[in-house]
């Protein structure tokens, strides 16, 4: 049996005041595809962002691939297995579309410039948008630009991709053509944790969906049993107000 | 040496000088013909006022040229053999110093003739390029200051000629102190940004308590009183090495020009840093880059577009307060205009004449300023 890929286990985290999260444990297992819900201020996006640890916890461990997140090569380390889509997409705007996907390849996994291209044109293929590598981000549309730091985390060969709420700033006819972009990501095998209430893309690709309310997991299920046939009083008056 | 030795010196320096004019000119005809398609045209009616206008300029170009390194040096046919070697010094010197002015006639040649027909340039559909019009200011003062120099060599020549190798202490240490000021600025702004407290405290205290204290009194300091510091550290500690210690007073000017805007540059650079959203952070960090690695590649190109105007003014502040070190013994321009006027009590004159060298410098450096913002522009 394989060891599950992300390993959390009682996580905390205070905000000054504020506990956003209290005691979060969950594994992800390899190729699972993991959507988290929940109401606004509910540490979903917090509990995302401490596993490649751009945010700090106070307690608790994570493990990611078999290496812990305490020392700060190890946590470089886990960050270049880890791909991440924010949900303002990022992208460099002094550079242009390619050099946002060659950037890290470079820098960071020391790759040729050759190479790096490449790699990066491979990509922009993959994504839709091959003719776009001389653009610079400004220029494209909210969908494209999200399609591009896509393709830029992906540019990394991460094992784990983590996704910010990657429709919530798009318009209503550009969110189509990311969320396709993601399900034949999960089709491929990927190990993604997405923060989002698409419930189209859960349907279509998730494994599990888990509610998150108060800094805690209140309810980890199949997507269908816990949009369909929730448990949980929470949950029911969650789903009440977003459906 | 022998007098015909350096007569043949002399005219190899103006000789090298009309070369790097020449040079000057035809890159400037290149440039004008490619972004602005101003002077060659295929054929057409409108080739007569180019051909003018290239003729014009080059003319224009040569004379302004020559002027700004004849007149500079003292020049006169029946002085050559008496101050040969100072003429050898000084037109290499007014050569180099004024190369950037070669050019300025010849574009405002450029400039009227495109103003005054207003053409587009060739095969291109867009608007006509025009030149930065601010440009004639410059231009106007520099031939304020020749014209002067020319007109009425009795005193404006000699105060040029006397005050020449106070510009040049002038420019060097407004150069090289920013260049300093680049560097020290950039590691004070990173230290007011650090997460670790104390590195963020002591950069703090720093900016702090440089920019509560006059530059004045600051320049005085490092020549006066620092020294002086040293060398009883060297007695205490029977360093002879420390209590023979003089002060070079250049070094010291430099170190407390530094000392002092280094401190105001980490607030500019802090601020740059600043406004380039933290997202551009995290998405770097997100993909594995170190600290170092994201700010090189990622918030530093883009945080200096930004500060690249407060950047600039920082330069022409700095070239401006360099005047205070003519406090301290170093003989820049300011100073070397206040021995001119001590020996010849003409101070309406020396001190008009100095500040219009100081106002074509800082003219100029805010032209080259404003043209590298126009360039480093981002689409927004």
């Amino acid at each position: 049996m394989d060891e599950p890929i992300i390993q959390i286990r009682n996580v905390h985290k205070r905000f000054g005041g504020v506990h956003a999260l209290k005691g979060v444990s969950l594994d992800v297992k390899r190729g699972e595809v993991v959507v988290i819900i929940g109401p606004s201020g509910s540490g979903k996006s917090t509990l995302l962002r401490c596993i490649n640890r751009l945010e700090e916890f106070d307690e608790g461990s994570i493990v990611v691939d078999g290496i812990p997140l305490d020392t700060a090569a190890n946590i470089n380390a886990v960050r270049t297995e880890v791909g991440m889509v924010f949900q303002q997409f990022n992208l460099f705007p002094h550079l242009s579309v390619l050099e946002n996907i060659v950037l890290a390849q470079r820098v960071v996994r020391k790759r040729s410039r050759d190479e790096a291209v490449q790699n990066a044109l491979q990509l922009l293929e993959k994504v839709g948008i091959p003719d776009k590598a001389d653009a610079f981000p400004l220029q494209l549309s909210g969908g494209q630009q999200q399609r591009v730091a896509i393709a830029r985390a992906l540019a990394m060969n991460p094992k784990i991709m983590l996704f910010d709420e990657p429709t919530s700033a798009l318009d209503p006819e550009m969110i189509q053509e990311v969320l396709d972009v993601m399900v034949e990501l999960a089709r491929e095998g990927m190990t993604m944790v997405v923060v989002s209430h698409e419930m189209g893309f859960s349907r279509a690709a998730a494994h599990r969906a888990i509610l998150m309310d108060a800094g805690q997991i209140v309810e980890d299920a199949p997507p269908d049993v816990l949009f369909n046939h929730p448990t949980q009083e929470r949950t029911k008056l969650f789903l009440s107000k977003i459906l | 040496m022998e007098v015909e030795q350096l007569r043949s010196m002399c005219w190899q320096v103006l000789i090298g000088g009309l070369v790097a004019a020449l040079l000057y000119n035809v890159a400037l005809f290149v440039y004008a013909q490619r972004r602005l398609g101003l002077i060659l045209r295929p054929k057409g009616r409108a080739l007569r006022p180019y051909v003018l206008g290239l003729v014009g300029g080059l003319v224009f170009s040569f004379v302004l040229g020559g002027l700004n390194g004849i007149l500079l040096t003292n020049w006169r046919p029946t002085l050559v053999e008496i101050s040969t070697v100072e003429l050898v010094r000084g037109a290499g010197e007014a050569w180099l110093l004024f190369l950037p002015v070669f050019g300025l006639g010849w574009a405002a040649v450029l400039m009227v003739v495109q103003l005054a027909i207003n053409v587009q340039p060739v095969g291109s559909k867009d608007p006509p390029k025009k030149l930065d019009p601010w440009w004639l200011m410059v231009i106007a003062v520099d031939l304020l200051v020749l014209g002067l120099a020319f007109f009425k060599p009795d005193p404006f020549q000699r105060i040029v000629s006397y005050v020449r190798d106070g510009i040049w202490v002038t420019i060097y240490v407004t150069l090289i102190s920013f260049f300093l000021v680049l560097i020290f600025g950039l590691l004070g702004g990173l230290g007011r940004l650090a997460r670790n407290p104390i590195v963020r405290g002591a950069a703090t205290i720093y900016v702090e308590v440089i920019r509560g204290i006059p530059v004045l009194v600051q320049l005085m300091f490092w020549y006066f009183a620092f020294p002086s510091v040293i060398k009883d550290l060297g007695k205490l500690l029977q360093i002879q090495a420390l209590i023979d210690y003089k002060a070079n007073p250049v070094g010291m000017a430099v170190l407390g020009l530094t000392f002092c805007y280094a401190a105001y540059m980490s607030e500019v650079y802090r601020a740059g840093i600043q406004s380039i959203s933290k997202g551009q952070m995290e998405a770097a960090r997100s993909l594995g880059m170190t600290y170092v690695q994201a700010m090189r590649y990622v918030i530093l190109p883009q945080a200096v577009r930004v500060i690249l105007p407060p950047v600039g003014n920082e330069f022409i502040t700095l070239l401006k307060d360099s005047s205070l070190v003519s406090v301290v013994a170093v003989a820049d321009m300011t100073r070397r205009g206040r021995e001119f006027m001590a020996s010849n009590f003409i101070p309406v004159q020396t001190w008009l004449m100095v500040a219009l060298l100081y106002l074509l410098m800082t003219l100029f450096s805010t032209r080259i300023v404003n043209g590298i913002e126009q360039r480093t522009r981002l689409e927004r």
